[in-house]
């Protein structure tokens, strides 16, 4: 059955529907969430409420876009909303410790280059980070992007540019590992 | 090939293995969670004539003791000063917006104490602290009218247990109460339940 007659059907509160749409996206949802998160928990929370969110909107979906593109528009929104609330949770968290502990952060002290790349992601602005998973990690294309996020195709060829540029840069001391 | 052409491939295989997902999708376990979430609606809150018999002294109350613990928690946590709530002009819209509050620190300790519980065998004092301070609260929301409708009522109870048991885990807790409560956050059931039945803010607040 096509995702527009799954979606007429679920938007009316067919039990069915709603579990074949889950069945259809929520792998490729749960790994996007998974890859923004990088924590199971929080994976887990995004996916659910994404859906929950979406099953509650269903009747604003125009079919302007792909029932996907549209998911996947909640479900970053979700995640990037959800991980700004952890940031300030484990903000508070870290100035409840001591200041001994806050030295012993758990990355290793002399990380080889995919640790170093890792964390190198990880220091991204959330802007160019989001760009660069969906895209160079998760196969997402720039018009997908730029759906999901609300924001010009260019724009996100950009970000992902600036991504690449400022990764270089943080992995300079590597140079000759890509050039071998 | 360019120097450039030759990052950015590599950088698309390095980067591959990026926060990936381990394991098989938890499709079962997160449909329940869905499930619940979706019988369980967020609730739209609406502007009732003010019901007389309601003792708007009594919603004051409960209202500034929850702002209050949630002031005093973020003061003494954060160092800042503690987020204003206004008050509202109707007792039923006080007990929505005190419930608001409630669910949104809720929804923080929980979170917090998953991944605290992940990695240590029982709660750090601050935030066993913090978990009593919402238990005394939740008490205090299930003893008044916030709790007069039922999906709230029952979402209420089920914090309550949750808390208890959190709070009991750092006194006496057994390897199986550990189990216990770890099972309840991590299902996420609960976790989604709060966030999906918190009322949207009070206009104004």
């Amino acid at each position: 059955m096509l995702d527009r007659e799954l979606v007429a059907q679920a938007a009316a509160g067919n039990p069915e529907a709603q579990r074949a749409l889950y069945d259809a996206h929520v792998d490729r949802v749960y790994r996007l969430a998974f890859r923004l998160a990088g924590d199971e928990d929080l994976a887990r929370d995004f996916t659910q409420d994404a859906f929950i969110r979406a099953f509650g909107k269903l009747g604003e979906f125009r079919g302007e876009s792909a029932f996907s593109t549209w998911l996947h528009t909640i479900a970053v929104s979700v995640s990037l909303n959800g991980l700004r609330k952890v940031r300030r949770i484990r903000g508070r968290e870290v100035e409840m410790e001591s200041a001994e502990l806050l030295g012993t952060t758990p990355r290793r002290a002399d990380p080889d280059l995919r640790d170093r790349l890792y964390a190198a992601i990880d220091a991204l602005p959330t802007g160019y980070r989001t760009v660069f998973v969906m895209h160079d990690v998760e196969g997402f294309t720039h018009e997908e992007i730029g759906e999901a996020l609300g924001i010009q195709t260019g724009t996100s060829k950009a970000q992902l540019f600036r991504a690449r540029a400022r990764l270089r840069e943080l992995l300079a001391d590597f140079a000759g590992a890509w050039s071998a | 090939m360019s120097d450039d052409e030759r990052f950015d491939m590599w950088l698309k295989d390095a980067a591959a293995g990026y926060n990936a997902p381990r394991g098989e999708v938890p499709r079962e376990a997160m449909w329940t969670a869905i499930e619940a979430g979706i019988k369980t609606p967020a609730p739209v809150l609406r502007r009732w004539v003010l019901p007389r018999w309601i003792p708007a002294a009594a919603a004051a109350a409960v209202l500034v003791a929850v702002a209050y613990r949630a002031g005093v928690t973020r003061g003494e946590r954060a160092g800042q000063a503690a987020a204003p709530v206004a008050a509202t002009s109707d007792a039923t819209g006080t007990y929505d917006e005190a419930a608001r509050v409630h669910f949104e620190r809720a929804d923080a300790l929980l979170t917090s104490a998953r991944s605290t519980l992940g990695a240590v065998s029982e709660l750090d004092p601050a935030t066993e602290g913090w978990a009593r301070d919402m238990l005394a609260d939740t008490r205090l929301l299930l003893d008044s009218p916030a709790a007069n409708r039922a999906e709230r009522r029952a979402l209420l109870e089920d914090l309550e247990l949750t808390l208890a048991q959190l709070v009991q885990l750092s006194a006496a807790g057994t390897p199986d109460d550990r189990r216990h409560v770890e099972r309840s956050l991590r299902g996420g059931e609960l976790l989604t339940r709060i966030r999906n039945s918190a009322p949207a803010p009070v206009r104004g607040t």
